[in-house]
């Protein structure tokens, strides 16, 4: 079993059009157990090992050793990758997001290998408390060849659970529009696109994307509405917490409103998460960037209007370390012949994150590495609009059309 | 609105950032700093708020309590707390991040110089970690001494008014009281120091998720209030089963019994959840009027009345978990003669134009097969036309059950066609498990209600006026069993659902205890 507890049966290759029999059959046979994931089944199987219990039904059945299955389902989640290349880490992924979200999950694979549609059937499996009972999902995988693509959205569409939030992750680094128009008819099918916007091929580029659609989704009547998730805006959730929690006024009366510098560090691959920060703390407090120095190698500075004074904003890349953001530096005017002040946060640790304020002892936040399917797992319910990450991607954008000096 | 909620607004980056409260550093005062509730809930509920960077920007625990600790072997007694009782382990990096802010303070709760020590200590500890005095007071301790620890508390200075900062609040545990007059009595002298908004009496079972959510059920889904009265409801049963026998707890449970332990604060606080009346907001006070309502809408229990309206048992010998077990008087320090109720059940209404003839059918007990609360809504069968005509075989009514723990989740009982030519109708289940769906660990209780103390938000505590209306109903059978004198009680056995008495109980309703 992987560390999750997670098992999924052999893929059991199916005509397109047998799929939903097939992932009923998934329920009603009894087969010998599944295999845990990546290892060869001893003896293909098609079914979880035992019969249903579906979690909005009433049966419940013992399989061949007397354990029981159900079969849960929260959502629909469609997860595109452009290549078998790309798609190689998403069926240990699916096994994560599925363990805390249980979804119907149909796995879009560009393959130019691939003849014409190719579809695949498997459940994925995980063990409930200590009662021995397995909770399953379902997932469909379909290989599409070039041209064969333009199928998949009617093909997504028939296998949808209909009263169920549905959701378009992005799994490729391609930008969605590199696909045609693939992107738009797939989550036209859906409420919520999920997007790295650090991964992407492009990391200039790559918050475009993802401010038009939630600029878009913000601006449409609600039932043509998208939901828009950035797994970047996601990782820096403890990085904000820490911030807003540090420089809260009822604990630094002043800091917010006389922050003269911010800093910030960043790994390779994360200027977009910097970016995204420095655009939060813009839009939140209200500054207004004014110019953008050029950029010098893996450096750039900002000038921002803040209202009370101007902000200098430095953004720089360090080789060393992981991907992402590294540290942040906030300086404030501090009261009267109090000087200048600052707060610096780093990664002090892969799992924990430190605010050092003056000399006092750091606040440490546990922050372990979250990996992406966690991130889209804990997304998928999180069904809110989020106008402080769209304020944020705006300003994030404002300043990389910035004029320079 | 709560303090935590304005501060919100003044902090422009805590908007979105998903974190419902924003609490006050402070710090934490346990008195019985070493006892059990500390170490099994307390200790571990902090870290487990600290894992999820929940708590205020700076805080500290200090222990308080006769034990004689320091601050080092404080700390060590919560490692090994956290190893033990923790939902999330102890890393050894992020515990040090902890161990750094808890302290102990000696001394003993009736003795008034210690309280001055303790408030010496906490003068010296709080501006070192950045604290402005703001403090929150967990009474962890016996009943009896509360009255004095409070007291004291306010000769030693370390009791601010109600609206001024810093801000002191005490969290009371239960019981409180050993009946009205009792609980009038501590009440009272907690008012003599504190004002009822800063007193929290913590009931954990309010803390469950489960719990919490059946506000959720009931006022964010448009399906289940329109049936939820007397025209569509039978009845509704209300379990609260224990499996464990009265273990180490028999001082307290000879005095105490079913009905106080149990019924007088967790049942009574689950059926008013379950028959209050939309509140017009989800603000504290609000809520916490809608449900004295219901308190003050239950029909009292006349003397006459309680020998038919309430059975009270005691666990016999036999069998847990295929082991033997002793019965209730040959467990350890419970007299021979006892006749403390370890089993309790009830037949009572709530006289409101919503729930009116509809019996409300509550029960709890130790040593029965399981341990499982649940709340179950029975509604009335259907007309006995069409597929219900056999009146040898009723259809089985629906059911719509909560339960609480363990497996939190709910279900739905309908009738369905079995597959087949003739017409052949089965009660089958729709069932639906938190643990199933959302997979993640859920906070404690404790996690939660130590959150909104911190963050002063009383919706989940009992207030003053519900605790002693509870009482007031509790006190009638009470009374009506003393008057009786009873020596010997009906007998159950060990891991049976209770006496043959409280099925009896529920004939006339044509009702059924639920097997959980």
């Amino acid at each position: 079993m992987t560390p999750g507890g997670v098992v999924a049966t052999a893929p059991t290759p199916v005509d397109v059009d047998e799929i939903e029999r097939a992932l009923a059959a998934l329920w009603r046979d009894a087969a010998p157990r599944a295999e845990p994931h990546g290892a060869p089944s001893a003896e293909p199987s098609n079914a979880p090992g035992a019969g249903p219990k579906n979690a909005a039904s009433a049966e419940t059945h013992g399989g061949p050793d007397g354990d029981l299955v159900t079969r849960a389902c929260m959502s629909n989640l469609v997860i595109f990758c452009a290549s078998p290349e790309e798609a190689r880490s998403l069926p240990e992924e699916i096994g994560t997001i599925v363990e805390r979200h249980p979804a119907r999950v149909l796995l879009l694979v560009g393959d130019a290998a691939a003849r014409g549609l190719e579809a695949s059937v498997t459940a994925v499996c995980h063990l409930a408390g200590t009662g021995g009972e397995r909770i399953c999902s379902e997932h469909v995988t379909l290989e599409a060849a070039r041209g064969a693509e333009r199928s998949l959205p009617a093909t997504v569409r028939a296998l949808l659970i209909g009263d169920l939030p549905s959701a378009l992750w992005w799994a490729s680094p391609r930008p969605p529009h590199a696909e045609g128009p693939l992107f738009d008819e797939l989550a036209s099918l859906t409420d919520h696109v999920i997007w790295d916007s650090a991964a992407s091929v492009d990391p200039a580029g790559g918050l475009e994307p993802i401010r038009r659609w939630a600029a878009a989704g913000g601006e449409g009547p609600p039932p043509s509405r998208i939901l828009v998730s950035d797994l970047a805006w996601r990782r820096l959730k403890p990085w904000r917490w820490l911030i807003a929690q540090t420089l809260d006024p009822k604990r630094e009366p002043g800091a917010l409103e006389s922050l003269e510098a911010v800093e910030l560090e960043h790994g390779p691959g994360g200027v977009i998460e910097a970016w995204l920060l420095l655009g939060w703390l813009a839009a939140r407090l209200g500054w207004s960037v004014r110019r953008a120095g050029a950029a010098r190698g893996d450096e750039l500075d900002l000038a921002f209007d803040t209202g009370a004074g101007s902000l200098a904003a430095h953004l720089r890349q360090i080789s060393a370390g992981a991907a992402g953001l590294s540290r942040a530096r906030l300086v404030w005017r501090g009261p009267a012949g109090a000087g200048h002040q600052e707060a610096t946060f780093a990664r002090a640790a892969p799992d924990r994150l430190e605010a050092r304020l003056g000399s006092g002892a750091p606040r440490i936040l546990a922050a372990p590495p979250v990996s992406r399917a966690t991130l889209v797992a804990r997304q998928l319910p999180k069904r809110f609009r989020d106008p402080v990450f769209r304020e944020s991607l705006a300003r994030a954008r404002a300043m990389a059309e910035a004029p320079a000096r | 609105m709560p303090e935590s909620a304005a501060m919100q607004v003044a902090n422009p980056l805590t908007d979105g950032v998903g974190r419902m409260l924003l609490p006050d550093p402070c710090t934490l005062v346990i008195f019985g700093g070493a006892g059990d509730l500390a170490r099994r809930k307390l200790l571990p509920a902090v870290w487990n708020l600290l894992l999820d960077g929940a708590l205020p920007s700076t805080w500290a625990v200090v222990g308080f309590a006769r034990t004689e600790h320091d601050d080092a072997s404080f700390r060590e007694l919560a490692s090994e707390s956290l190893e033990k009782y923790s939902r999330r382990p102890a890393e050894p990096a992020l515990f040090e991040e902890f161990a750094r802010r808890l302290f102990w303070v000696r001394g003993s709760f009736d003795d008034p110089s210690a309280y001055s020590t303790l408030r010496e200590r906490l003068e010296k500890i709080e501006p070192t970690l950045g604290l402005g005095g703001d403090r929150v007071y967990y009474l962890s301790i016996p009943p009896s001494s509360m009255g004095t620890c409070v007291g004291h508390l306010q000769t030693a200075g370390l009791v601010t008014p109600a609206s001024a900062r810093p801000s002191t609040r005490i969290i009371v545990e239960k019981p409180i009281g050993h009946d009205l007059e009792s609980a009038q009595a501590l009440n009272a002298e907690c008012a003599r120091v504190f004002d009822e908004r800063q007193i929290f009496r913590i009931d954990h079972y309010l803390g469950k998720e489960t719990v919490q959510n059946l506000m959720v059920m009931r006022f964010a889904n448009a399906i289940f209030e329109p049936l939820w009265n007397q025209k569509y409801v039978d009845h509704v049963q209300i379990t609260v089963a224990e499996s464990e026998g009265v273990g180490t707890r028999a001082n307290y449970y000879e005095e105490a019994g079913a009905l106080r332990d149990m019924v007088q604060n967790h049942i009574l606080q689950l059926l008013c959840l379950t028959a209050m009346e939309p509140p017009w907001s989800l603000s504290g006070e609000v809520v916490r009027d809608h449900k004295l309502a219901v308190l003050n809408c239950l029909r009292p229990i006349a003397p006459k009345d309680v020998e038919a309206s309430v059975v009270r048992a005691q666990y016999a010998a036999g069998f847990h978990a295929g082991i033997a077990v002793p019965g209730y008087r040959n467990e350890d320090r419970v007299r021979p003669d006892s006749s403390t109720e370890t089993f309790v059940a009830l037949r009572c209404f709530v006289d409101n134009w919503r729930w009116s003839g509809v019996p409300f059918l509550l029960r709890t007990g130790k040593r029965l097969p399981k341990r499982a609360s649940e709340i179950a809504v029975q509604f009335k069968a259907v007309p006995p036309i069409l597929f219900n005509v056999d009146a040898e075989a009723p259809l089985e009514p629906n059911v719509l059950a909560l339960r609480i723990q363990p497996d939190e989740g709910l279900s739905l009982r309908i009738a369905t066609k079995l597959p087949g030519p003739k017409v052949r109708i089965f009660p089958v289940k729709m069932d639906f498990r938190y643990g199933a769906t959302f997979g993640e660990q859920t906070p404690e209780a404790y996690e939660r209600l130590l959150l909104d103390v911190m963050a002063g938000d009383a919706t989940l505590f009992m207030r003053r006026d519900a605790v002693e209306a509870a009482w007031r109903w509790v006190d009638g059978i009470l009374d009506a069993w003393e008057a009786q004198g009873l020596r010997w009680l009906p007998q159950y056995a060990a891991g049976s659902w209770g006496p043959v008495e409280a099925d009896r109980l529920i004939e006339a309703d044509r009702a059924r205890w639920r097997t959980l």
